[in-house]
């Protein structure tokens, strides 16, 4: 109801708080329900109304990137006062209120019919679809922006880009930014971000560059995004460059966000030793977040040393951590310590040890531990294609037979160790069954196939029929 | 092995260096190293034959920017997943893999692994390195390797780590030119570049493995692709060279540090092997200037535990053992975890080793026992160091001690401990309990090899205790590979027994193994003993039986083979309907997998029956996949 709560008169106010209390804002057609009702709660709602129609600053100037506040333009408030007076059904609707309820289907639809939206309307809407990540809603606000009276605002294509970003649509983003007349400094970070956030680090990275060639001043924010591509793209010695640069070439003194931006970097690429070298080399204290960031690396990354001794100087710094950590098992000690051993020539055991496995264990790995079930002993057995091709081709053919792809399919969409269940109508033949004894020990389940004879319980490499096939 | 590609050469620059440490400078710009980042990826970007292009599509020119993208196709090399795939189920399945490895069950770990890539979780990369790092804490080398295998073959990217990882495996089993045949493809293929760390776990394998000169030029490639002169590698090398007694190659690698570093050393990893130099070259007073340099007053040297330990190793080995017993002492003052960490368990080795050059065994054991106060908790090798020293110097009774003392520590012994005790029983004339060591070895599934199970039939012999030499041959024939030394000399033995029966029975059983030649030198020895006691034909006998028996079984095995063959031509032949070779294109239509149908069904002709094929799957989650009631789930049609 933007028409109406547009209207700067007292009564109009009390109208549309009665409306706001009385009608939960969940129900689709409440203008046609209005009917005054008394309420306590008027003074709350009232105050809100108010505030939002004496707002009157001129429009481009607030920041609408950083806030949801709602301008609106002189004009357009005037157009909306005539709509308003005209009263036809579909332009009288609270589009602003819609959008606080989520309905983001219906504004458009009003919008569609002609419903006039103001700036604050297309900033909620922008705002709804990067919540709900709906590309489709996204694309059609971008339609109905492009033919509205804003369809040159920086700020509000700024918003549109942000929103294919988060909706992950870097195509659509990178031609409004194309489009734009102006763009600010914030138009390029938008860009860098959304490629970073979008897995495709690379390519913010090639837009700082052009951003640069264009004659734009880094801050220390686009470094800050800039880093983040780097740790996106696993660009380490990149990402130490521009750190570099950013200290000699621009002069910005790096704050802890680069700091973490670089331990990001080298903790996504996997340099955890890296990462921990330059945390201690870092010219001030570390901090908890430092630790923390590289706790979480050692434990993606597998490193339960290092993530154990990280815990450790956390709790250092902050005791309080300590409770959620006293929890965990403590790791069982390492067998060999190579690394800080420090006496030579100690390492005998070779002498000592026999070094090729004994014969029966090797017997043993060929027939468990290998890894496809080729190595471990199958041989495809093509008697059982009969067509008239050549020997490749019925290898291929029998990897084709629908129960070995049952498998594969109920594999893939199953957790593991869970038991499958195949029923074909027709007998499995003889290499398959081979095939899925293997298999069967292989991934570790029981797999469980019935043909037109009979019932075949596949586990641990053997069959429940005995090879009678 | 020209490696290092000259496409980036270093342009050294010792200014830039500034408080932070940084690696990575050789390449002039930002845009320079993204474009040899791309560059390596783009490697991967395999054309495919032009011949299979032509095939299906012939004179077909397409333009260059029509061809899809290179993630479309899904047969191309991709590149391991990021950080960010590690979300929702597979985040699930990597806390778990991690507990278990906390809870130290790593057979079930990496089985757990494997299982789940054939499910709809696949583990990440992140989740196998964890798994991979856990092996190689425990030295499982095999299973570590038997696991990457798999997940190679099952399509799983490697990442840096893994690489690493890899390398440090085969370098710590004593397999270098393998690390380094891996090393090479990793340069040529892999779509990432090696860390610094990659070069560390290189050199300093090499120079363990006695491959200095390798590790030079592992260095020099390293200086090539413009890393930053890393102290720690240079710490390596100088060591290594110090090892063979090469005090110039220690000076001309310091040099070459310094220079790169700009005159200013911080890391006070590289005095230790420095001042083993200018003890090598007898310039104590040198050494010393270099000590008082490095943990000086005054010093800027920064000191890790690594760099405490090498100047500790290098004062006591050269005479200066009330310094490094001071040394000690400040290191252990200063320790204070886990903030400072400067004393780690090879302080304790070095001071062990210190304490028994000087005769002080009590002392040695103290300063041993005293290391988990220090948070510090022995490992195999410096237990075995201990009793390799008590040993060596007749206190068995103490050696055993300690060795009594491993268990409670959760330390287990290996192959090098049993075999230190064993030979040292057999010196104090303990034959009984050498053996019993020896047993101990095999039955805790070690592998004892062969030339010290041959050292301990000598040694039973030489106590003539013949039986226990014999049932110990009886063990070990069926797992070593035995040479023909160590059967003659049991044939020896036993027919001077005057055991010939016996002596046959290992004929027998010698016949069985076909990694021992039994050639005419060999039956000529046999028939020599036998002829003692005028039996010498019994060998022809023995082997004319052995080999009737080898030709009926051999026989055997073929007629099964035949049989089993019949068989299955009977059974196809059986259900293989006349009419398949008929209609062979309306079958190929209908049937694009030659499915094997019986001819029953085959009475209409028309081969258009339709296969209905059911998957269904238990529609559990994760957490009760043990419950193995029978429960049915969703059912999916494929």
């Amino acid at each position: 109801m933007a028409s109406l709560a547009s209207v700067p008169s007292p009564g109009s106010c009390a109208l549309s708080s009665h409306i706001k209390s009385g009608i939960p804002p969940k129900s689709p057609f409440f203008l046609a329900l209005a009917t005054p009702s008394s309420s306590s709660s008027t003074t709350n709602s009232n105050k809100l109304t108010r505030r939002r129609n004496g707002n009157t600053r001129s429009p481009y100037m607030v920041p609408p990137l950083r806030s949801n506040e709602h301008n609106l333009n002189g004009d357009q408030r005037k157009q909306q006062n005539d709509n308003a007076q005209s009263a036809a059904s579909p332009l009288n609707v609270d589009l602003m209120r819609l959008c606080e309820g989520g309905k983001l289907d219906q504004v458009l639809d009003f919008m569609v019919q002609g419903a006039a939206a103001d700036y604050a309307v297309f900033l909620a809407l922008l705002n709804l679809c990067e919540n709900t990540k709906s590309l489709e809603s996204g694309k059609r606000v971008h339609e109905l922006l492009r033919r509205s009276p804003f369809r040159g605002d920086m700020d509000l294509n700024n918003r549109l880009m942000r929103m294919y970003g988060r909706c992950g649509s870097m195509n659509d983003a990178r031609r409004v930014f194309d489009k734009m007349r102006e763009r600010d400094i914030s138009s390029w970070h938008l860009l860098i971000d959304g490629y970073s956030v979008n897995g495709l680090g690379d390519d913010g990275l090639l837009c700082f560059k052009k951003m640069k060639q264009e004659g734009i001043r880094p801050n220390g924010e686009s470094f800050a995004l800039v880093l983040a591509a780097c740790a996106r793209a696993e660009a380490v010695e990149e990402g130490f460059m521009q750190f570099e640069s950013m200290k000699n070439e621009y002069g910005i003194v790096p704050g802890i966000e680069h700091y973490l931006g670089v331990i990001n970097i080298l903790g996504n690429a996997g340099h955890l030793n890296e990462a921990k070298e330059f945390i201690e080399k870092k010219p001030f204290k570390p901090t908890v977040e430092v630790w923390e960031a590289l706790r979480n690396f050692a434990r993606n990354h597998g490193d339960l040393d290092l993530e154990d001794h990280v815990e450790e100087l956390l709790v250092d710094l902050d005791p309080s951590k300590a409770k959620a950590i006293s929890d965990k098992l403590p790791l069982p000690s390492r067998k060999r310590q190579s690394a800080v051993n420090m006496l030579e020539e100690k390492n005998k055991i070779t002498e000592y040890r026999h070094s090729i496995t004994y014969r029966e264990e090797a017997n043993e790995k060929l027939k468990g531990l290998s890894g496809q079930i080729r190595e471990a002993g199958y041989v495809p057995d093509t008697r059982y294609v009969l067509h008239d091709i050549d020997e490749e081709a019925k290898e291929k053919a029998l990897q084709y037979h629908s129960e070995r792809l049952a498998i594969a399919y109920g594999l893939i969409s199953t957790p593991p160790r869970t038991t499958l269940r195949i029923i074909k109508n027709l007998r499995i033949c003889g290499d398959c069954h081979n095939a899925i004894k293997i298999m069967s020990k292989i991934v570790g389940r029981e797999l469980i196939v019935r043909d037109n004879k009979r019932f075949h319980h596949f586990k641990d490499g053997e069959c429940s029929c005995g090879d009678y096939w | 092995m020209a490696l290092s590609k000259p496409i980036f050469f270093n342009l050294a620059r010792p200014h830039r260096l500034s408080y932070v440490y940084l690696r990575f400078l050789s390449f002039s710009s930002p845009e320079e190293a993204a474009a040899e980042r791309r560059r390596r990826k783009r490697q991967l970007r395999i054309e495919p034959p032009l011949s299979a292009l032509n095939r299906s599509q012939p004179q077909q020119a397409k333009p260059q920017s029509q061809s899809p993208p290179y993630y479309l196709n899904p047969n191309n090399p991709k590149l391991p997943e990021h950080v960010s795939a590690l979300t929702g189920n597979r985040l699930n399945l990597h806390n778990r893999i991690l507990t278990l490895i906390r809870e130290n069950d790593l057979e079930e770990a990496s089985l757990y692994t494997r299982h789940s890539i054939y499910s709809n979780c696949r583990p990440t990369i992140f989740t196998i390195n964890a798994v991979l790092t856990a092996l190689l804490r425990q030295s499982k080398y095999s299973d570590l390797l038997s696991l990457h295998r798999f997940i190679t073959q099952a399509g799983v990217v490697p990442n840096i780590i893994t690489h690493n990882l890899i390398f440090q495996t085969y370098l710590d089993c004593r397999k270098p030119d393998t690390a380094l045949e891996h090393y090479k493809q990793f340069i040529n293929d892999a779509p990432m570049n090696p860390s610094p760390t990659t070069y560390r776990i290189l050199i300093k394998g090499l120079v363990d493995n006695n491959k200095l000169d390798r590790a030079m030029e592992i260095k020099e490639e390293m200086d090539g692709r413009g890393f930053a002169p890393d102290p720690t590698v240079y710490h390596y090398l100088m060591l290594g060279h110090a090892r063979n007694s090469d005090p110039d190659g220690v000076f001309k690698l310091y040099e070459d540090l310094k220079g790169k570093l700009g005159g200013v050393l911080e890391d006070g990893i590289v005095y230790g092997s420095l001042m083993k130099g200018y003890f090598l070259r007898e310039m104590d007073k040198e050494a010393m200037e270099c000590y008082e340099e490095a943990v000086g007053e005054n010093s800027k040297v920064k000191m890790s535990a690594v760099a405490y330990n090498s100047v500790l190793d290098a004062l006591s080995k050269n005479g200066k053992f009330d310094e490094a017993l001071n040394l000690f002492d400040r290191m252990t003052g200063e320790h204070n975890p886990p903030r400072r960490l400067t004393v780690n368990l090879g302080s304790f080795n070095v001071m062990v080793d210190g304490y028994c050059a000087q005769g002080r065994f009590k002392e040695a054991m103290e300063v041993f026992r005293k290391m988990g106060e220090y948070r510090c908790s022995p490992d195999t090798l410096s237990f075995n160091n201990l009793i390799e020293q008590l040993c060596n110097n007749g206190m068995l009774v103490e050696a055993e001690e300690v060795y009594g003392e491993m268990e409670g520590k959760g330390v287990n012994p290996d192959e090098y401990t049993y075999g230190l005790l064993m030979d040292t029983c057999f010196k104090e004339d303990r034959p009984d309990d050498a053996a019993a060591y020896f047993r101990k070895t095999v039955e805790s599934g070690l592998r004892p090899n062969l030339a010290v199970y041959n050292r301990l039939i000598d040694g039973l012999v030489k106590f003539e205790k013949i039986d226990e030499a014999k049932s110990f041959f009886d063990l070990m024939v069926k797992k070593l590979k035995m040479d023909v030394s160590s059967y003659q000399f049991m044939m020896k033995v036993l027919s001077n027994e005057g055991r010939l029966d016996e002596v046959l029975g290992i004929v027998d059983t010698l016949l069985d193994d076909t990694g021992v030649d039994f050639d005419e030198d060999f039956q000529e020895f046999v028939k020599a003993e036998l002829r003692k006691e005028g039996r010498e034909d019994e060998l022809t006998k023995l082997m004319e039986e052995k080999e009737r028996k080898k030709a009926e079984a051999k026989a055997k095995e073929a007629e099964a083979a035949e049989a089993a063959k019949r068989s299955a031509r009977a059974a196809v032949a059986s259900l293989l309907p006349s009419k398949l070779f008929g209609n062979k294109e309306i079958d190929s239509e209908s049937q694009p997998e030659g499915e094997v149908q019986a001819s029953k069904e085959e009475t209409t002709g028309t081969a258009t029956e339709s296969e209905s094929v059911e998957t269904t799957a238990e529609a559990e989650n994760l957490g009760d996949a043990e419950d193995k009631s029978d429960r049915e789930g969703a059912s999916v049609s494929a």
